[in-house]
């Protein structure tokens, strides 16, 4: 089978679903890594366990570039430490390890942007401004995947919160 | 017939309970597992603080218990009933809860976060769940700041349950396809749509009884209302199948079926030493046929609280034990014969 891309040998076979439409994809490795921006070397993890995905970023070429001993400044965490635990240490972790958990937290949940329920606190800070901003970030998404009704849909969604904005 | 249209539209004896959990953390203070004992207790108060001051959360009539004022037979009741976890009880310095009055509500204190809201309805009713738990989220946060990140949503200890912090989840009782090859399908197609079935008492325990949780794993990137259609829509198209599955024993395989369910009840009320697992078993096969009204004479709200209290009964398997939960079964099941 050939790459979808290079036309090189595939051998990274992708199958996600997508609406619920079954969607495979097949890829060379250097195409997939490119892409996607890792992939699985070996045993591919059957559960998406914290350790199983952190142990998987271990691999990962961005991953060897950092080391191991920064400290979170606000609680004294350090990356080994929740690598090893899968437990962060206080709210201050996310904004220090935002580079390194992001990925995990994609990976974990197919997505790192929350769109749920706001704090009544946080809410005049940015609820509007930031829901337009996952509202654009999901419309990007919902582009690249080729979903355009679904894009289209936010596209009036952020019209919308905009014109709220502007009054 | 009309009896058999009555119990396909009847969910009930399948969907045990529905319930909601919220994760939610202070601001600017490290998470549980990394706080001291003085912080720890500090959190507490200010937990009990928002909860006694906040005269809108009165008519829960919430109270307020460190884990280490609880004895052994409390601490079992409450696990017994889903109110606390095993993780609470390894904390009992720091480690709290304010149980409302019906027990349907309970606010966990430092546990794995800083506060746990758990809502529990009866039945399959999520909704109601949620709005309950959302008011109380609403009612806490006027007094407390949580810890709350813009692109994140809510902090949480593990990245598991970050953003939404919820975890939403049914408890089913699948005798008929655990029966069959369709549970494992169940398995397979939650796991795709990002939902999880575990055992009755969450992570790495068995379905013991038949008895199923389905919950979501994903926390974020989807609302509040998303995760919990996709768990209703699955959850619904289970128990169908469930439904359809156990009007099929009964229509089809009537024999066999009434065979496996009055052993079951045999065992159970002559049985001098039985262990967990046997009882968890036979007493599914009794509730199977209590719902085919195979048997009477039995209220399914008792007997549910009799499977509950198996769950917990002598946590090692020993003689004694197993005589204790023969006795108590036989008393359960001569009582109403």
């Amino acid at each position: 089978m050939e790459c979808e891309i290079c036309k090189a040998k595939a051998t990274v076979h992708i199958t996600r679903m997508e609406n619920g439409v079954k969607k495979e994809m097949h890829l060379c490795e250097k195409c997939a890594k490119e892409k996607f921006g890792f992939i699985f070397k070996g045993k591919v993890p059957t559960n998406n366990t914290i350790k199983g995905i952190i142990e998987l970023m271990k691999d990962e070429t961005y991953a060897k570039k950092t080391t191991n001993v920064s400290y979170c400044p606000e609680c004294g965490m350090s990356y080994l430490e929740f690598s090893e635990t899968g437990r962060i240490g206080c709210p201050g972790c996310y904004r220090h390890f935002n580079e390194r958990f992001r990925p995990i937290i994609q990976r974990m949940h197919r997505n790192d942007k929350h769109i749920g329920k706001i704090p009544r606190k946080h809410e005049g800070r940015h609820h509007l401004e930031n829901t337009i901003e996952r509202c654009r970030l999901e419309m990007d998404k919902a582009v690249k995947n080729e979903e355009f009704e679904r894009a289209a849909e936010i596209r009036d969604e952020i019209k919308r919160l905009e014109e709220m904005q502007a009054n | 017939m009309e009896k058999q249209d009555k119990r396909l539209n009847d969910n009930g004896n399948i969907a045990l309970s529905s319930r909601i959990r919220l994760a939610r953390n202070m601001s600017g203070i490290p998470f549980p597992w990394k706080m001291d004992e003085e912080l720890g207790l500090s959190v507490a108060e200010s937990i009990r603080k928002a909860v006694e001051c906040n005269g809108e959360l009165d008519k829960y009539g919430f109270g307020f218990k460190f884990v280490s004022e609880m004895d052994e037979d409390e601490k079992n009741d409450l696990l017994v009933n889903h109110l606390i976890s095993i993780d609470l009880i390894k904390n009992p310095k720091t480690g709290g809860i304010l149980i409302s009055d019906g027990k349907m509500v309970s606010i966990l204190v430092n546990e794995e976060d800083h506060l746990r809201i758990q809502t529990m309805v009866k039945g399959f009713n999520l909704d109601d769940a949620w709005r309950e738990a959302d008011s109380i989220d609403d009612l806490l946060e006027e007094n407390l700041d949580y810890a709350f990140d813009g692109s994140y949503g809510f902090l949480t200890a593990c990245p598991s349950n970050v953003g939404t912090g919820m975890r939403a989840s049914v408890m089913l009782h699948l005798p008929a396809l655990a029966s069959t090859k369709y549970i494992k399908k169940v398995f397979d197609i939650t796991n795709t749509i990002g939902l999880t079935v575990r055992g009755l008492y969450g992570e790495g325990t068995d379905a013991e009884g038949d008895i199923y949780q389905i919950s979501n794993q994903i926390t974020t990137g989807r609302t509040e209302a998303e995760i919990i259609g996709d768990l209703k829509r699955i959850t619904k198209q289970v128990m169908e199948k469930e439904r359809k599955t156990r009007e099929y024993l009964l229509i089809k395989q009537r024999a066999r079926t009434e065979d496996i369910v009055f052993r079951a009840l045999g065992i159970l009320s002559n049985s001098r030493l039985i262990n967990k697992a046997e009882s968890m078993k036979l007493l599914s096969r009794v509730r199977l046929g209590l719902d085919l009204e195979l048997v009477d004479c039995i209220d399914m709200g008792d007997l549910d609280v009799l499977i509950k209290e198996m769950q917990f009964m002598g946590k090692n398997e020993t003689l004694e034990s197993a005589e204790k939960r023969a006795l108590k079964i036989r008393g359960f099941f001569q009582l109403r014969r």
